[in-house]
């Protein structure tokens, strides 16, 4: 151990580690049995302690004035705008399930006269393409509505979801009773005696007639069903693609029922009125029907 | 920033280092101490106390970190936090008039060598807390405070460290001769 270094330099040595191993061992031998030393080793073992607890601090105190940015889902801005969005979906959702419960649309009145042909014998204004309406919607409008138009659409839209297309509906020519034509007017009783046939006025109550005895007809294009028909609500369905050939409608009128007949692509199909699923179309083979509706058709003409 | 880029900044001495450190793990840490019995208070405490340990040995270049900078400072944390609860629940059981005094002497004693240092310049202080806290090099400390060589820092570590000697020894000696 070196004598010439006081107690003082010794101790601080030791405390930064700058003796050797064997100064160290007698040092440390030292400082159990001398108290002065041991006294100045606890002086200076203080003074770097408090060096520490010092820096300690300082860097603490650094630490404390480092501002933390709060949460965003802390703040009173945030909180404000996620309770008004809350309330806000709270009301919506409250209003919405309320809208649902009173969907109620007005129901479409209309009459047997609209359903069959005009007087006018215009087309009635139809929409070129229905969107289909929600399931849980129909359910509400169909319950609500009386046998109307309007359900009859709705169902429609069920026969094909994707995308229905309703053409305008065709109008089936009535039977109309022609008059008489009078190719002379050597008989004045014609124009005097039977002025029935001129009355315009008459003429319509005839055609009135048979107006409305006429099916609506609509054509549907139909992937599912590809050369069907339907009969609902007093309106013919022709489920397929009739766009391509012309088609004719025979109504043949007994005393107590009517026969439709549908004539395409130089066919024959008999239409059952009470048909109110989609069924296949199915060509008559029978002869001597097949005779009489061609000359039913041709009287027609 | 990555680990090893904020392991490297704290070796130099760069505080922003902990500056950054402090903000990105405030949450994490202190929750856990909210989540354990603590108060906001507590938990500010103990991380940040964590943070200095972390300081410390990261400074001094002798740690050799094998996992996440977060994951050794959530352990620092827990070890920390588990200790204070020690103390408060020592605090609770034993009321002893002897320990109290003890602390207060020591109290005494720490707040004479604490005002010691604060009566210093800060060079003085600098150079010493690098020295004997941050346990930087004498060429870190040289370079931090643009001193010429490492002789030149040494000198001046020895002259600011008899220079507090002094100054806590007469008041020490002020102290005793007053009790």
């Amino acid at each position: 151990m070196n004598n010439n270094l006081s107690s003082e330099e010794f101790v601080s040595r030791y405390i930064d580690n700058e003796l050797s191993d064997i100064d160290r061992l007698s040092f440390e031998n030292k400082l159990l049995h001398d108290p002065e030393l041991r006294e100045e080793y606890n002086l200076q073992n203080d003074l770097i302690n408090g060096i520490k607890e010092t820096r300690r601090l300082e860097l603490k105190n650094r630490l404390t004035n480092i501002p933390i940015p709060t949460p965003i889902y802390q703040t009173i801005g945030f909180k404000a705008i996620a309770t008004a969005g809350v309330v806000g979906l709270g009301i919506g959702i409250y209003f919405m399930s309320g809208e649902k419960d009173n969907i109620q649309l007005s129901p479409i009145e209309i009459t047997q006269n609209q359903l069959s042909v005009r007087e006018d014998n215009t087309i009635p204004d139809m929409p070129k393409t229905i969107t289909p309406a929600k399931e849980k919607k129909e359910k509400s409008n169909l319950v609500t509505q009386k046998k109307n138009a309007s359900s009859v659409l709705a169902k429609n839209t069920k026969i094909k979801p994707e995308e229905p297309i309703v053409e305008q509906p065709k109008i089936v020519e009535p039977n109309v009773i022609q008059p008489n034509i009078v190719e002379t007017f050597d008989n004045e009783d014609i124009g005097a005696g039977d002025i029935s046939n001129d009355n315009p006025n008459n003429n319509l109550d005839v055609i009135k007639e048979n107006i409305e005895s006429a099916v609506e007809i609509s054509t549907v294009e139909d992937r599912k069903n590809k050369f069907h028909y339907k009969f609902y609500e007093n309106k013919l369905f022709l489920l397929g693609n009739f766009n391509d050939m012309p088609y004719e409608i025979l109504e043949l009128n007994s005393a107590k029922d009517k026969s439709y007949f549908l004539y395409y692509n130089n066919n024959f199909y008999k239409l059952n009125s009470g048909q109110e699923k989609p069924a296949p179309l199915i060509k008559i083979e029978n002869d001597s029907l097949l005779n009489e509706l061609s000359i039913i058709q041709s009287n027609k003409r | 920033m990555k680990d090893n880029e904020v392991l490297d900044k704290i070796s130099k001495g760069d505080e922003s280092a902990l500056d950054y450190l402090y903000k990105k793990y405030y949450r994490m840490m202190t929750n856990m101490v909210i989540k354990n019995n603590g108060t906001e208070h507590e938990a500010k405490d103990v991380y940040q106390d964590a943070l200095v340990v972390f300081w410390q040995k990261a400074a001094s270049g002798n740690l050799v970190l094998t996992s996440k900078i977060s994951t050794f400072l959530y352990s620092i944390c827990l070890n920390l936090w588990r200790k204070e609860l020690e103390r408060k629940s020592r605090l609770v059981h034993d009321q002893k008039d002897g320990a109290e005094y003890s602390n207060h002497e020591q109290e005494e004693k720490s707040k004479i060598i604490h005002d010691c240092i604060n009566g210093m310049g800060e060079t003085c202080r600098k150079i010493l807390s690098y020295h004997y806290f941050d346990g930087l090099s004498m060429v870190d400390i040289a370079e931090k405070l643009g001193y010429a060589n490492t002789d030149t820092a040494k000198t001046k570590k020895y002259k600011c460290k008899q220079k507090l000697y002094q100054l806590v020894k007469s008041k020490y000696s002020k102290s005793d001769f007053l009790d």
